[in-house]
């Protein structure tokens, strides 16, 4: 018995412990604060740029044709190459005053779709109620531009009314980087008409709004 | 006619028989008379004092590059109404639609805290503890080991400035249970800066922040 009571003595002592301890108790844990940034989903393009070009008054129904094409300059760097074919009688690019073609070019940045998944690329414009084609050749007319981008080039006094076509040509899908990034061209055909007089000559532009829209899949 | 007799000459022999007589009479008396007790063998094992967080995440957030209409602030209530957190223009409550939150990483999660093994418990009266932080502001910076944005790098750019937290806690009185347990969690504010440039993009930690618990009711 008295084995037992002992143990009860040194029971008693740890409580007593216990009792002081509790005014006194404290307990820590560190933490940290996280949070990220990231870019926000979002696509630029430049214009698409035919150029200005010289043509001559004419008549007939033989047209000019005026296709864009990425190609490379002798320092490698890439640039747009305009290729005539069609009626190219007197046909010449005015380089000067901006007037060179550019083809349009899109960059895209913030998706969050895994690397390599395909964008798909669409296309709606107002000008001739086209909505959301997907990554096909676009076409429309060229009408006068009020507010061209050539400067000191007006809008012609007569436009071609639907004389005179524009198509553009983009893929269908483009690859999205492991940072969630993308770039893709935008090429284009102008078809010009056989028969041009004086007052046809200008600023045009495609008819309506053009957009563009990307969609990641997510 | 013969006789046969035996003569004891070994002493030890001769000895043998007494002994073996009152072993047998040890054994006998142990099967009559037994003697028990029972004993009780105590202990005492009580827990201790120890606290528990999780680290807080304000999620990861999709901002234009460029300068924006304002900064923006994300805010974490305290009422754990995060499920839509809306960012707001500056100080106001007006939304900010340029920034959302990425899907791609975890979510927004407040900083969970629990604290075990408290004795101050009284039955009958409302026991409540003390929590103290070491620091409940500052600036994030850099990191890669961002464990809620994993696969998300550093930026690589300077640092940016003015990218800070306000932290806001739920209570700083938490109830203490008569099972000796106290919770309550960390949520705060956010402040994005106006304006970001393509380096800024990545994850991004503020220093080690000590939470400490004190179980002392203290008024």
């Amino acid at each position: 018995m008295s084995f037992s009571k002992n143990l009860i003595v040194a029971t008693a002592l740890i409580f007593a412990c216990f009792v002081q301890n509790v005014a006194a108790d404290t307990a820590t844990d560190t933490v940290n604060v996280n949070a990220s940034l990231i870019p926000a989903f979002k696509l630029t393009c430049s214009n698409v740029h035919f150029g200005v070009w010289f043509l001559p008054v004419r008549s007939g129904s033989d047209k000019t044709f005026i296709d864009l094409r990425e190609g490379t300059s002798l320092q490698g760097q890439p640039i747009t190459i305009a290729d005539i074919s069609g009626n190219r009688r007197n046909v010449a690019l005015n380089t000067a005053a901006g007037g060179a073609p550019r083809y349009g070019s899109c960059v895209f940045a913030g998706s969050e779709a895994a690397a390599s998944t395909d964008m798909n690329i669409f296309i709606a414009t107002t000008g001739e109620g086209r909505t959301d084609i997907r990554g096909a050749l676009l076409a429309g007319k060229m009408v006068a531009a009020e507010d061209g981008e050539y400067v000191g080039l007006n809008a012609p006094e007569v436009d071609f009314g639907s004389g005179m076509r524009f198509g553009l040509g983009f893929p269908v899908t483009t690859p999205i980087d492991e940072n969630g990034a993308g770039s893709f061209k935008i090429v284009g055909s102008l078809s010009i008409p056989g028969t041009i007089v004086r007052e046809n000559c200008g600023a045009y532009k495609a008819e309506g709004v053009i957009t563009l829209t990307v969609d990641d899949g997510i | 006619m013969m006789k046969y007799s035996v003569t004891y000459k070994n002493s030890a022999l001769a000895a043998l028989v007494p002994v073996v007589l009152i072993m047998m009479s040890f054994s006998s008396k142990a099967a009559a008379e037994t003697a028990t007790d029972d004993v009780e063998v105590y202990a005492g094992l009580a827990p201790i004092l120890a606290l528990e967080c999780t680290n807080v995440n304000f999620g990861a957030w999709r901002v234009p590059p460029g300068e924006r209409a304002n900064f923006t602030t994300i805010s974490m209530p305290t009422n754990k109404s995060i499920d839509n957190i809306t960012p707001t223009l500056g100080n106001t409550s007006t939304a900010d639609n340029d920034v959302s939150l990425s899907t791609k990483y975890a979510a927004p999660s407040y900083g969970d805290c629990t604290a075990t093994g408290s004795l101050a418990y009284r039955d009958g009266l409302v026991t409540f503890g003390t929590v103290t932080a070491s620091v409940t502001s500052g600036s994030l910076i850099p990191t890669s080991n961002n464990p809620f944005a994993v696969g998300l790098n550093a930026p690589t750019g300077s640092p940016l400035s003015n990218f800070t937290y306000v932290l806001e806690f739920a209570t700083l009185k938490p109830i203490i249970s008569s099972t000796g347990r106290a919770n309550f969690w960390i949520g705060g504010t956010l402040t994005i800066p106006q304006e970001l440039i393509s380096d800024n993009y990545g994850a991004y930690q503020s220093g080690s922040i000590t939470i400490t618990f004190d179980d002392a009711q203290v008024d």
